[in-house]
């Protein structure tokens, strides 16, 4: 799964399931920041841990930063980066 | 010969800013050397929030946050566990906090909430987080635990030293030393919710 549109609909799903947001993830920005929607540390490392499960991938230490789950797209860049995309 | 009446007093003139607001700084730095500062972090976790993650994600969430000291502390009273494991990660959050360490890339293991005999926590930093706080020149942490009403809270104080001041060695607890926690047990005051987490 290498196609941003796919990408940023799995991402969509995982917040949705783990993210704990106030806000609709799937009418929500992908520039929208997560933590001002709702989503708290606790929630960030289910929403990683619910990427992984979907994506077959592992998020090094390196990424495990405040900003790589900030908003859709720049957890859709550090999926990219995972995927070789 | 002009004599000053008994109440008239010079006045005495306004301090610089400057001096007031190092005497306001003096005030509230009880016990700090100059240069020396204190950073402190804190955070809450639901209790039920953590029982979800187990529940959802299984042993890949504990393995990932915890290490195998924390989950065999937590484990002691099994009926306790999940608060137990929530007040753990409230600890690595308010250290990353403390630090500031959001953007470090460190992970959660790094961060090691170790527990004496009494129920006195420590912490224990390694690897990335070890160096980032050597580099900000920590000197002492105390970490301190609770939960109440299903929330799981902790507290982390760190004490750090001026840029270039040194540290004794031996206090860092990375992988080098181990068995030599860089974190001191909070005062005796929170004993009791040490205690019990």
């Amino acid at each position: 799964m290498t196609d941003p549109s796919e990408i940023d609909a799995g991402i969509r799903a995982v917040l949705k399931q783990h993210g704990r947001l106030s806000q609709d993830a799937e009418a929500l920005p992908a520039e929208a920041d997560l933590y001002q929607a709702g989503m708290s540390s606790h929630a960030s490392v289910n929403v990683m841990l619910g990427l992984e499960g979907r994506f077959d991938v592992e998020f090094p230490d390196r990424l495990l930063t405040r900003s790589v789950f900030s908003s859709i797209a720049a957890i859709r860049a550090a999926l990219s980066e995972l995927l070789g995309a | 010969m002009v004599v000053n009446p008994p109440f008239a007093r010079t006045p005495t003139p306004p301090a610089p800013v400057d001096a007031k607001a190092a005497a306001l700084a003096a005030a509230c730095r009880p016990g700090l050397t100059s240069g020396e500062r204190l950073r402190v972090g804190i955070d809450t976790v639901e209790v039920a929030g953590i029982e979800t993650s187990i529940d959802a994600f299984g042993d890949r969430f504990e393995q990932r946050l915890f290490t195998d000291h924390e989950r065999e502390a937590a484990g002691r009273v099994p009926a306790r566990r999940a608060e137990r494991l929530a007040a753990r990660f409230a600890a690595k959050e308010a250290l990353i906090k403390a630090l500031s360490l959001a953007e470090a890339g460190v992970g959660w293991r790094d961060i090691e909430v170790c527990s004496a005999a009494d129920g006195t926590p420590s912490v224990r930093l390694h690897g990335l987080a070890a160096a980032h706080a050597d580099a900000a020149g920590v000197a002492e942490l105390a970490v301190s635990l609770s939960h109440d009403g299903g929330q799981a809270c902790a507290v982390v104080v760190a004490l750090c030293h001026p840029p270039g001041a040194g540290r004794p060695r031996g206090k860092l607890g990375d992988d080098s030393l181990p068995g030599t926690p860089l974190a001191t047990a909070a005062p005796s005051h929170h004993a009791d919710a040490l205690t019990t987490t």
